[in-house]
């Protein structure tokens, strides 16, 4: 039987269940107590919060000892909470005015708290409220004498299995015996998914009726890729996911061995493959994964969410850290990109009917000049600590980048005149995503340092689909000739112009191991992924010539539909590839 | 009672180990500390009230000490504060 979840962390894998203990039944007959009973159920309740307190600092212990500080910082947190005087204040008042015995103060004032922190907006302190039922679980084992689950002495390999696996039960296993983990509830941001991602185990949460059709010792299959459990497993399907897992674990590993190498074809042309980023922290997975650079960091992130526009300051920052992270690998910074399905409240952008043709993007930044300024100031300065290029937006016209490099030469001068240190050779390039701007590319390309090519907007915009619209979305299509052959002239005009201009893209296109070889032979030179894609497409550039991509595009340049586009790609992918798409 | 009006500036605002942080060091003050935040007085030795709090980057807050330490108390929070990881 199949159960299907969110997968939260990835991996394949096959082990008997251990079902673990889940919340502790409240057994208390006495629903209040005497006046007299007050003190002795105040002192069991600070025994209780020793105890536990107790047993959480041997798992920080463990954790550290481990080496494992993602899970001794959770558990930290924990404790605080432990102790928390919320939580001390409200069960002594429940104790002692209200006459509960310490279980039931216990139980409510949690269920109360995790009420509260359950009902916020932001869904990582959501998430918190398990953390809170976590706490009150292990306070009311120990106030009724319940011993603590032993997860750590196991002597076979096992996936855990609960309603809910907690925190601290997580935080408390002996990670070689455990192989997976799977839960009725919790998703991508738990902290029972944080930990099992830092552990390297496989899990499924958020995965309901599992508990109910399971008995303890089962074989299970957990797929966190896919986010499947598998339950009635019989030894010939054991095999077959037993030789599946060593198919995964030699292309991952095959995909590892690619981080230091460089982006070459089997016939020796270099390629730059960077990674799409959108905070600084994305800098560090692009480095993990060996990028050649970013090439396109989303800059609006840092305008999001919040009450009023960053300062040059908080930009600077930002900016630094992305470029220092890099070591002197290009940045390309791409200036404030916001209207159109991404609204910031504090610029009180008006509503529009038709916000993809509207007020967006590089059209703000012309119009609101000490909003672009600031960004522009805040990249030039931050330029000394790497190599930075800055990219504008939504360009439609030679109008709008000479308008945007002459606020670019109003900033430089701002900065000049204050004797600021910044980057003075720092240059300046456009997304190509319009249809006119690639159209008149060879009268761009002159006053732009680089194109990269915005796939997303364009095929959106030469197509005229909208591609969030349900009913129409199968005719948004990369692989349509009109939009192939806007991306040719696009990337030939880049070639031809020299100067050390260049075209790029950093579209969803520039992910697709589909476009790879396509994009290769029409002469891409640069292409900005998704970190998650980054080897996939590293892997596909790495193992074949350049001359066998220019002819497989020259080909796909005569077909006449996207379905006959699509199907010879993927015949002329070889396949000794066909693992890694 | 000392007081003092900030800016919240770490990316992530008083999220978890950044909000832990600050409990920490609120904990080991003699004085009562409360952050006051879009017209709510949190408790800063709760780790729940303070995550509670929605406490995001850019949020303007009152920082109040009060009690035997609350000039050592202020400066340090500010301090913590300002160089908030995340």
């Amino acid at each position: 039987m199949l159960f299907r979840g969110i997968g939260a962390a990835p991996g394949l894998t096959a082990a008997k269940c251990l079902i673990i203990q889940g919340a502790p039944e409240i057994n208390t007959v006495v629903q209040t107590i005497r006046r007299e009973q007050v003190e002795e159920e105040l002192s069991l309740f600070r025994q209780a919060v020793e105890i536990a307190t107790a047993q959480l600092e041997a798992i920080i212990m463990r954790a550290r000892q481990a080496g494992d500080e993602t899970r001794a910082d959770i558990i930290d947190a924990q404790c605080l909470m432990l102790t928390d005087p919320t939580i001390e204040d409200e069960v002594r008042d429940k104790i002692t005015t209200q006459l509960y015995p310490a279980t039931r103060a216990v139980s409510e004032t949690i269920a109360e708290q995790a009420e509260i922190l359950a009902g916020l907006e932001d869904p990582f302190l959501r998430e918190r409220a398990a953390d809170v039922r976590d706490i009150g679980y292990r306070l009311t084992a120990i106030l009724q004498g319940e011993p603590e689950q032993d997860l750590l002495n196991m002597v076979e390999e096992v996936i855990l299995v609960g309603r809910e696996i907690t925190t601290s039960q997580m935080a408390a296993i002996d990670a070689t015996k455990v192989k997976g983990v799977v839960a009725e509830v919790g998703g991508k941001t738990s902290h029972t998914a944080i930990l099992a991602n830092s552990m390297g185990l496989p899990a499924v949460l958020g995965c309901p009726g599992i508990l109910e059709s399971i008995g303890d010792g089962e074989l299970l299959v957990v797929d966190g890729d896919k986010g499947i459990v598998e339950t009635q497993v019989d030894s010939a399907r054991h095999t077959v996911i037993e030789r599946e897992m060593v198919r995964r674990k030699s292309v991952r590993d095959n995909l590892q061995d690619l981080v230091d190498k460089q982006t070459r074809t089997c016939d020796g042309f270099v390629v730059e493959l960077a990674a799409n980023i959108m905070d600084p922290a994305g800098a560090d997975k692009a480095m993990q994964v060996g990028a050649d650079g970013i090439g396109l960091y989303r800059t609006e992130f840092l305008f999001m969410n919040r009450s009023a526009a960053p300062t040059e300051e908080e930009q600077y920052e930002a900016y630094s850290r992305v470029l220092r992270t890099m070591k002197g690998k290009p940045v390309i910074i791409r200036t404030l990109d916001i209207g159109g399905d991404k609204d910031i409240a504090y610029l009180n952008l008006p509503k529009e009917e038709n916000p993809s043709l509207g007020y967006r993007a590089i059209r703000i930044c012309l119009q609101d000049k000490p909003l672009f300024i600031t960004q522009l100031r805040a990249i030039l300065r931050a330029g000394v600590h790497g190599r930075a290029l800055i990219m504008y937006p939504m360009i439609a016209s030679l109008e709008e980048v000479r308008s945007a490099n002459q606020v670019l030469q109003v900033a430089k001068e701002s900065l000049r005149a204050e004797g600021a240190v910044f980057d003075d050779s720092l240059k300046a390039g456009i997304m190509v995503e319009i249809p006119s701007a690639a159209l008149t590319a060879d009268l761009l390309i002159r006053e732009a340092a680089f194109f990269s090519i915005g796939s997303n907007d364009l095929v959106q915009y030469t197509l005229a689909v909208d591609r969030l619209n349900d009913r129409i979305s199968e005719l948004y299509n990369p692989f349509q000739p009109g939009v192939l052959r806007l991306i040719r002239t696009v990337i030939e005009t880049a070639n031809q112009a020299g100067g050390g201009k260049f075209a790029g893209m950093c579209g969803e296109m520039a992910s697709d191991p589909l476009a790879t070889l396509l994009l290769l032979g029409l002469g891409l030179t640069e292409f900005s992924v998704n970190p998650s894609a980054l080897l996939k497409i590293k892997k596909i550039i790495t193992s074949v010539d350049r001359s066998y991509a220019q002819m497989v595009a020259a080909r796909v340049m005569q077909l006449s539909t996207a379905d006959e586009i699509t199907s010879y790609l993927t015949a002329s992918i070889p396949a000794e590839l066909h693992d890694y798409l | 009672m000392v007081q003092r009006e900030m800016t919240v500036t770490n990316p992530t605002g008083f999220h978890a180990r950044p909000a832990a942080l600050l409990v920490a060091q609120a904990t080991k003050s003699k004085s009562k500390v409360t952050i006051s935040f879009t017209g709510k007085t949190i408790n800063a030795k709760s780790m729940l009230k303070v995550l509670g709090g929605g406490i995001r980057k850019g949020a303007q807050i009152t920082l109040t000490a009060d009690g035997e330490d609350e000039q050592e108390t202020l400066e340090a929070l500010c301090l913590l504060i300002k160089n908030l990881p995340e």
